[in-house]
């Protein structure tokens, strides 16, 4: 059997949903009554009475709070309900640990959820330096409360102000001392008001994360872009396609000429599967050979040059992209199982995992679920 | 409507670009249950057959584990 009691898995892609307290514990008491809180709210739909979270006056009543108690896979929707419904294991890290324990996975990588997977909520806050200190507090309870629970069971993961680029670099410094091992940036800033990675805003930031040697983690629909579908498409089509939001950012560093700045920069793309790699970096090499001459793009390297030395993706179920793994690179896959996320297949990923790698080389394999993810993320085992 | 089109189904009227459908207790029980039926069941076949005990005893602090956090969701689901 490829994958061997020995080797630890480690999910680069999981969520954790954020407790009551997390900013009213840590915030200046002036802006307690602004900063995000849990309130009681009515929908105005059914009447019924929803735990939401409230933030500077606005209500946000689908985010982190969507579990749907009592309905099967098929209903699955979003309807925002109380703590009381989630399995424990969404914002007690203790109880995610025993479910860990239960799925056979080592360590995981948990995102965001209120304030969206980069924390793209608080560049919307109107006091920006609540926002600031909304972004802040997260960290430090993922970093001091949630990470620091079991520390070889989490990867630790922090967002940045990003809508201010001089503080978003002091706060990498912050956090990298305090042990985080990547950053989760929005997968397309451009989307968001901010300059793209083409322009050479971002520099600054870029630098402080080759410093530091955090990963910047683009976790897919952090930018707030949905995929374009039409308005009466099935909700089927949107889920479909989310995986092409990471295609998008991926081509876009691609032909970039930011990377050969950067050349320490290491870019996680988070839950956007891998099976699509090898048609990208091919059509991306082709339009590199025949459109480069009239193009502001390095005129050395073809695109893939970029993709081996800079990013690395992630699958929890692609059999194409498996089967394809040597064309992408085996040093470039890495593995994740989404939960508390109903893509998940808790409590039998381990198992999940073992029949989608049945016929990859037991070498191979433990790279894919464990070895890379440790390398990129810093991570190594508890001694 | 066609044979091929199935039943009409309502569409949701919320997107949900962050695709965050939660597991819930009622599915995380079921599960839960699936789980622990296939794993009982594993770990009566190893110990009728090779006795390996490092096995027995791996798969039986899971099944522990498994049907302590079931009762739990029992106790939720049951006081509804």
């Amino acid at each position: 059997m490829p994958l061997q009691p020995w080797m630890e898995l480690i999910s680069v892609d999981d969520h954790l949903i954020e407790h009551p307290k997390v900013w009213s514990d840590r915030l200046p008491t002036k802006h307690l009554d602004a900063g995000p809180k849990i309130t009681d709210w009515e929908r105005p739909d059914t009447g019924q009475v929803c735990q939401v979270w409230e933030y500077e006056g606005r209500i946000y009543p689908y985010i982190g709070l969507n579990a749907v108690a009592g309905k099967k896979p098929e209903e699955y929707g979003i309807e925002p309900v109380r703590y009381d419904d989630m399995i424990p294991g969404c914002y007690d890290p203790k109880a995610r640990v025993a479910d860990m324990d239960i799925d056979g996975v080592q360590a995981m990588t948990c995102f965001p959820s209120f304030p969206r997977f980069a924390g793209a909520v608080f560049a919307e806050g109107e006091d920006k330096e609540l926002a600031k200190l909304c972004s802040a507090a997260w960290n430090d309870f993922h970093l001091d409360e949630w990470a620091a629970t079991a520390p070889d069971r989490f990867i630790p993961v922090a967002m940045l102000p990003f809508w201010d680029l001089e503080a978003s670099v002091k706060e990498v410094h912050r956090v990298a001392a305090k042990g985080a091992k990547c950053v989760t940036f929005p997968d397309l800033p451009d989307r968001l008001g901010l300059p793209s990675v083409h322009s050479d805003h971002w520099d600054p930031l870029l630098s402080a994360l080759e410093e530091t040697d955090l990963v910047l983690a683009q976790h897919f629909g952090s930018g707030g872009f949905p995929p374009p579908i039409a308005p009466d498409a099935p909700f089927a089509v949107f889920i479909t396609l989310m995986g092409t939001m990471s295609m998008t950012a991926m081509t876009d560093w691609l032909f970039s000429n930011t990377l050969y700045r950067h050349p320490k920069l290491k870019i996680g793309l988070s839950e956007g599967g891998i099976g699509w790699i090898p048609y990208i970096l091919e059509r991306c090499d082709s339009v590199w050979r025949k459109h480069r001459f009239y193009n502001n793009i390095n005129q050395d390297h073809p695109p893939s040059y970029l993709f081996e030395k800079h990013i690395h993706g992630c699958f929890i179920e692609d059999d194409f992209g498996v089967e394809m793994r040597h064309m992408i690179g085996i040093d470039k896959i890495t593995w994740e199982c989404d939960y508390p996320h109903s893509d998940s297949f808790w409590p039998q990923s381990r198992e999940r995992a073992a029949q989608a790698l049945e016929k990859v080389p037991d070498d191979e394999v433990h790279r894919i679920v464990e070895l890379n993810a440790r390398e990129f993320y810093n991570f190594p085992r508890a001694a | 409507m066609s044979d091929d089109e199935g039943p009409h189904r309502e569409q949701l009227a919320q997107s949900d670009c962050t695709d965050q459908d939660l597991l819930t207790k009622d599915e995380a029980r079921e599960r839960l249950v699936e789980e622990i039926d296939r794993t009982r069941a594993r770990l009566d076949a190893v110990k009728a057959g090779s006795a390996d005990s490092d096995e027995i005893n791996l798969l039986a602090r899971r099944l522990n584990a498994m049907e302590s956090i079931r009762n739990e969701y029992n106790d939720y689901l049951d006081g509804k």
